[in-house]
């Protein structure tokens, strides 16, 4: 595999790709189309084995971080442990990086996983996912596959309960949950549902009045003191479809999708950790070094968009909350300075809305009718 | 280290009562300072309105929005491979690097993974995208604080760079080049060798950069001690890449988070300079460009062979669900939060972009400044215009 060709150009026949291609045929193209998610999903050429990479895009590492060495490299707060002494020549600084501020002390407070319990950094090493033995990659992504559908189904189900989805690698799942288990005791009721996805991501949706408790909680007793973003998602379905013509060749696999939302467009889908209302609020803490992330939903009524503002508790909050007020009408209670962010201090609307139109798509469908005018040299050919 | 500016105000407070009393007839009333929208500190259109107490910078607000182009908005009403195109220009200068995670989100949607030459040779753009950028930052701070020869420099070698891309993608600043399930084509005959030779240009152009301006005592003086961000303030702002690690944090996507491109399979560091302020930045992001082009070196050396693409079917429709990929961008951590019902297009995509967040600091990090220092710090905390307004 890593025979290097300097060229960059592999020989066709060489290569041990052999697997993939055999994996999806053409005759199921069609029901490839009507159901992606089983066509894409073995697509053997991508499990080409032997490379790390490969792999690793399916290890179970999100919430615990990458075990061993991260602890050594926890030294987020270097500045402390340089003490006062004056900046360092550019020379002497180049050695800083790494685990050579030694001692752990200085650095737990600022990005470890504090002491309460929590989950994010020391306890994990501990619980470094045992590979699932042999053919990893196939047996990991039909178990995500099955496990993501499960998930929606539950979801879809709209109860509100836990869903937290265990099929392979338990030990991950001990790590979420541990963080899941922090939130959830001291939240209580507030924390609503979550969904955690294997090896990538965890959902935990919140009442708003517990938005920024919620907020405090994932800095505080977390460790998630890095703010990556704040916004809002539209549950509806655009009442414009997609302002798109299918492209030629696909009528039949795409009218009867589109169609169908366009009929019912009230028919509102929540995505993980569920919903209940139109608009939901979002938003992605993490703990830096350790690379561990939440990402926070919180429900909110129709009837009154509003939510407690986090600036108090991240200031990169702000930006970011105008953002969603202006773009989605949410008001942040307790936001030092709700102003329009982007667009002009007049504007009506909140662009971002799936009911807010998309103007140059509505005079103008795509594609096409861009290209009516012959490209120089064409008309005259015929 | 919350302390540090703390100082600084309070010198900034004492030197400004000092004068008051020695030539109480200059005393100055409060007055605003309009900086922008075209102002060539802020390259693009930022429109920074400081309000100024004699030289001292009382507060500064950023004003966006000259460019914003509600990409958010479009990539609702785009299919999958039509997005890459629009994302490209999210930061112009190093393109390709934008493409990539949102690619890698609709991968791991789709549950396929590109197979491992795409991957590495994602990285080497990646990595090149990077130098590109930063390349144009390291000359341009020059620039800033008024040593003009630098940027020449700067111009002049991130060409070798961007005839790469182009030979290798086609476009120098919008490459499309990424594809769900692996890349558009494989590298053409010679670019290995190539290169490798322009990456030895880059680590020459480092070495200028760091004999011109770093022993330059104007340099100095003008960026060490200016606009200090302590780590946990920059953490609740989101401040990320090279302006995080520069207040001492420790923390790089590339290494520390799990992902499919080829960073695990080389030798390389973070680079962190505890000081957090504007010379620190600079000094930085130098050797971060120094440490790409060895990363592409390494990358280029262990080259797999194999396919460049992942089967894949024709018309792509994404499984419904949600997946959030960020990577280390030459910026700081860009992220796509892509929420998908499987159709052909997105559903909803939210673009966490760098800049945003690196540039929402500025009303903290300006109180107390005098007002050249705001040149400084703009520079220094190193923003696209793109990249704010999306």
């Amino acid at each position: 595999m890593s025979s290097v060709d300097p060229d960059g150009r592999e020989e066709p026949d060489a290569e041990g790709q052999a697997p993939s291609a055999d994996d999806i045929d053409d005759p199921g193209l069609q029901s490839e189309i009507a159901n992606p998610a089983d066509s894409n999903q073995p697509t053997g050429s991508s499990a080409a084995p032997g490379e790390g990479t490969t792999a690793a895009d399916d290890e179970p590492v999100p919430a615990p971080g990458a075990p061993g060495e991260l602890s050594s490299d926890q030294t987020p707060s270097q500045g402390q442990e340089r003490g006062g002494s004056a900046s360092p020549a550019a020379d002497d600084v180049a050695q800083v990086p790494g685990g050579d501020a030694g001692s752990p002390d200085t650095t737990a407070p600022a990005a470890t996983a504090p002491a309460a319990g929590a989950p994010a950094s020391g306890t994990d090493s501990a619980v470094v996912p045992e590979q699932p033995p042999p053919t990893p990659t196939a047996a990991v992504r039909e178990g995500a596959a099955a496990e993501r559908s499960r998930a929606d189904k539950a979801a879809r189900a709209d109860e509100v309960a836990e869903v937290v989805d265990s099929a392979e690698t338990p030990e991950v799942d001990e790590a979420a949950g541990r963080l899941l288990d922090t939130l959830r005791s001291a939240l209580g009721d507030d924390l609503q549902q979550t969904h955690v996805a294997h090896g990538r991501e965890l959902w935990a949706r919140v009442s708003v009045d517990a938005w920024r408790r919620t907020a405090e909680v994932c800095r505080d007793e977390l460790g998630l003191t890095y703010f990556c973003f704040l916004s809002a998602i539209d549950w509806m379905p655009s009442p414009y479809g997609r302002s798109e013509e299918p492209a030629a060749g696909d009528e039949n696999a795409d009218d009867a999708e589109q169609g169908g939302d366009e009929e019912s467009p009230a028919a509102i889908e929540h995505g993980y950790a569920g919903g209940e209302t139109r608009f939901q609020l979002f938003a992605r803490l993490m703990a830096p070094v350790t690379s561990v992330g939440l990402i926070l939903k919180a429900d909110l009524p129709d009837d009154d968009l509003r939510a407690p503002s986090l600036v108090g508790v991240y200031a990169g909050a702000d930006w970011h909350e105008r953002e969603a007020w202006e773009m989605y009408g949410i008001t942040f209670d307790g936001h030092p300075n709700l102003i329009h962010l982007y667009l002009p201090g007049a504007f009506e609307g909140n662009p971002l809305r799936k009911d807010f139109p998309l103007l140059s798509r509505e005079v103008k469908p795509w594609p096409g009718l861009v290209d009516v005018e012959a490209m120089p040299g064409e008309g005259d050919g015929s | 280290m919350s302390a540090v500016p703390q100082n600084q105000q309070r010198a900034y407070v004492t030197g400004q009562a000092a004068d008051a009393r020695v030539n109480v007839e200059l005393e100055t009333d409060g007055m605003t300072l309009n900086i922008g929208p075209q102002h060539p500190a802020t390259h693009g259109t930022l429109r920074i309105i400081t309000r100024l107490d004699g030289e001292q910078v009382i507060s500064a607000e950023p004003v966006m929005g000259y460019m914003h182009r509600g990409y958010e908005k479009l990539v609702e009403v785009r299919t999958y491979p039509q997005v890459t195109t629009l994302i490209n220009r999210i930061d112009w200068l190093g393109s390709f690097a934008n493409e990539v995670p949102f690619i890698l989100a609709a991968e791991q949607l789709m549950e396929i993974e590109a197979p491992p030459r795409a991957q590495w040779i994602r990285t080497v753009l990646f990595e090149m995208s990077r130098i590109a950028n930063i390349t144009l930052f390291l000359g341009d701070m020059g620039v800033q604080l008024g040593a003009i020869t630098a940027v020449f420099y700067a111009f002049r070698d991130r060409e070798h760079v961007l005839n790469q891309i182009e030979a290798a993608t086609g476009g120098r600043f919008h490459p499309n080049y990424d594809r769900i399930g692996g890349l558009k084509e494989d590298l053409p005959k010679g670019w290995v060798a190539e290169t490798k030779s322009a990456m030895d240009k880059v680590r020459r152009f480092c070495d200028e950069m760091e004999t011109l301006l770093l022993g330059n005592e104007i340099f100095e003086t003008r960026a060490r001690g200016i606009g200090v961000i302590p780590p946990e303030i920059a953490l609740s702002y989101g401040l990320s890449g090279a302006n995080l690690r520069a207040s001492g944090v420790d923390w790089d996507l590339r290494r520390d988070s799990p992902n499919p491109l080829a960073w695990s399979e080389v030798d390389w560091k973070v680079w962190t300079h505890p000081d957090g302020d504007s010379f620190a930045r600079y000094w930085v992001r130098l050797q971060e460009t120094r440490e790409a082009a060895h990363i592409v070196d390494q990358l280029l050396d262990g080259l797999p062979s194999g396919p460049i693409m992942a089967k894949v079917p024709r018309i792509i429709k994404v499984p419904a669900g949600e997946a959030w990929v960020s990577t280390e961008n030459p910026l700081g951590e860009m992220g796509y939060y892509v929420v998908s019902k499987g159709d052909l297009g997105p559903f909803r995509v939210k673009i966490r972009t760098p800049s945003f967040n690196n540039i929402s600091i500025v009303p903290w990090v300006m109180k107390g400044v005098y007002v050249p220092d705001v040149i400084t710090i703009l520079a220094s905390l190193y923003f696209i215009l793109g990249d704010i307004d999306r």
